[in-house]
């Protein structure tokens, strides 16, 4: 059996840059993916950071930025909104492009990529190793297995590396968001800015958004809060979306998954192994963004992984390294998102409007260096006193 | 048949149709699912009918209505009638 430093899991944003992040300090790296294709098919919004933040993980190409992102829209269920403009703060994807191109970075960088490949288990941390066992689905499944020092899964939100360390479960109810997206034609891009639509009829305890790309097309999509109560499938409500703001588009393609809106995890390495992206519930929980955060947590985990690697101590003490580091950048924030949008789901219709609102006081206020916070406030006690309390109860 | 009572739910009476033409394989549902009943058989989607409560939260999380949730006894009777 073959001896490697590192097998990475899964060769999305977090699999490719952790894969080019330890390649690069001189370790030997294979990286799997199941799909015959990096890339392939795409699930996801596509919008990430801005030209300068993604600039720091990969060279700019055109062929994987469909435009910049100017600015947002929040409208609130009345269909008031608030609305900011931000100059180039993000950049819409061709996510399949970026993620071949990150991959590709990786491969030149020396990391062996084997695509078809399936994971379906790994072994216990003995002498050192852990053993991967897989199949190629390529080669009519024909049976793999490989030695590595350090085992990182990278492989999403249905993460099973995750699931194999006992680092993460099944989903509580209610943490995994139903989303859809539809590729549509005819959109003016406008200021090429992102809308985004709140409110029960919309999308109950998510939102709709509408995110141009180039050439007159958008993604245009949903995500909602799953509960045994959920009346209607999300086709239901992004149907119901589609009639009533582009009833003229077609649908060139049809986009699905689950959006995580876990909190962080407890731990996200174990013995010889580490969870990155997404499968490390990297995501930010309020928004479900994670392209952003997958990277920087790949950046973390190459800086703490690769100092362990070289002492050659991969024990999970020594490993903790990579989590304390990501809490610090990022995974604090998220726990707060992760309060926030507990809060968003008690939230009716009438206090997302009040919180739409209270955003365009703010928005409006900053532009002239003063914002009215008190009146906020009085209007929250007047108008919404169940909110404070909720508020209350879900913050502290 | 085995049938195991776990949340006043029994195990092993349910059967989750899935619509393969209509599933786009984005696993949520197995993300979802807290019996783990439900899994990607390389890029398939497949059920344990065995494990599965019939807890119905896959079917109402999957984005383009692609599962069904059955009664072991009526699964029986439509494919005895097909």
């Amino acid at each position: 059996m073959r001896d490697v430093d590192v097998f990475v899991v899964g060769a999305g944003p977090a699999g490719s840059y952790i894969s080019y992040a330890l390649a690069r300090q001189g370790f030997n790296v294979v990286m799997a993916e199941k799909r015959p294709e990096v890339g392939v098919p795409v699930r996801c919004g596509e919008a990430a950071g801005s030209f300068e933040e993604l600039e720091h993980f990969l060279p700019l190409d055109d062929a994987w930025i469909a435009g910049p992102i100017n600015g947002a829209r929040l409208f609130g269920p009345s269909n008031r909104y608030v609305e900011r403009d931000m100059p180039g703060v993000g950049t819409q994807l061709h996510r399949d492009k970026f993620d071949q191109a990150l991959a590709r970075q990786a491969v030149d960088a020396g990391v062996e990529l084997h695509t078809g490949l399936q994971i379906d288990g790994l072994s216990a941390f003995e002498d050192g190793h852990r053993t991967v066992y897989g199949r190629n689905l390529r080669e009519g499944g024909s049976a793999f297995a490989m030695r590595a020092r350090l085992v990182i899964g990278a492989d999403g939100v249905e993460s099973l590396v995750g699931q194999w360390l006992g680092l993460r479960k099944a989903f509580p109810v209610g943490d995994v968001h139903s989303a859809l997206q539809y590729l549509i034609d005819e959109v003016p891009a406008g200021k090429r800015y992102i809308d985004l639509y709140a409110g029960h009829d919309v999308a109950p305890g998510g939102y709709a958004w509408v995110f141009p790309k180039d050439n007159g097309t958008a993604n245009v999509g949903l995500g909602m809060h799953v509960t045994p109560k959920l009346r209607r499938p999300a086709r239901a409500y992004l149907d119901d979306f589609m009639q009533g703001r582009f009833p003229k588009s077609r649908i060139l393609g049809v986009m699905a998954g689950g959006v995580s809106g876990a909190r962080s995890l407890k731990s996200m390495v174990a013995d010889g192994a580490a969870l990155v992206g997404e499968s490390g519930h990297t995501n930010n929980p309020f928004s479900g963004g994670g392209i952003m955060n997958a990277l920087e947590s790949a950046e973390e985990a190459g800086i703490a992984l690769g100092a362990a690697l070289r002492e050659g101590d991969l024990t999970e003490r020594a490993l903790r390294e990579y989590p304390k580091r990501w809490r610090k950048r990022v995974g604090r924030t998220n726990d707060m998102f992760f309060r926030l949008r507990k809060l968003y789901f008690t939230f009716d219709d009438s206090e997302i409007d009040w919180a739409v609102d209270s955003l365009r006081t703010i928005v409006s206020g900053v532009d002239r260096k003063n914002v009215d916070y008190t009146g906020i406030f009085r209007s929250a006690m007047l108008e919404h006193p169940k909110l404070m309390l909720k508020a209350a109860r879900m913050l502290w | 048949m085995r049938s195991k009572r776990i949340g006043g739910k029994r195990r092993g009476q349910y059967h989750i149709e899935i619509d393969h033409g209509t599933c786009v394989q984005c696993a949520g549902c197995v993300s979802i699912c807290p019996t783990e009943a439900l899994h990607m058989q390389a890029l398939t989607l497949e059920c344990q009918d065995d494990d599965c409560i019939g807890c119905d939260l896959c079917v109402r999380f999957c984005p383009v209505v692609a599962l069904e949730l059955q009664s072991k006894d009526a699964a029986v009777a439509a494919s005895s009638a097909s």
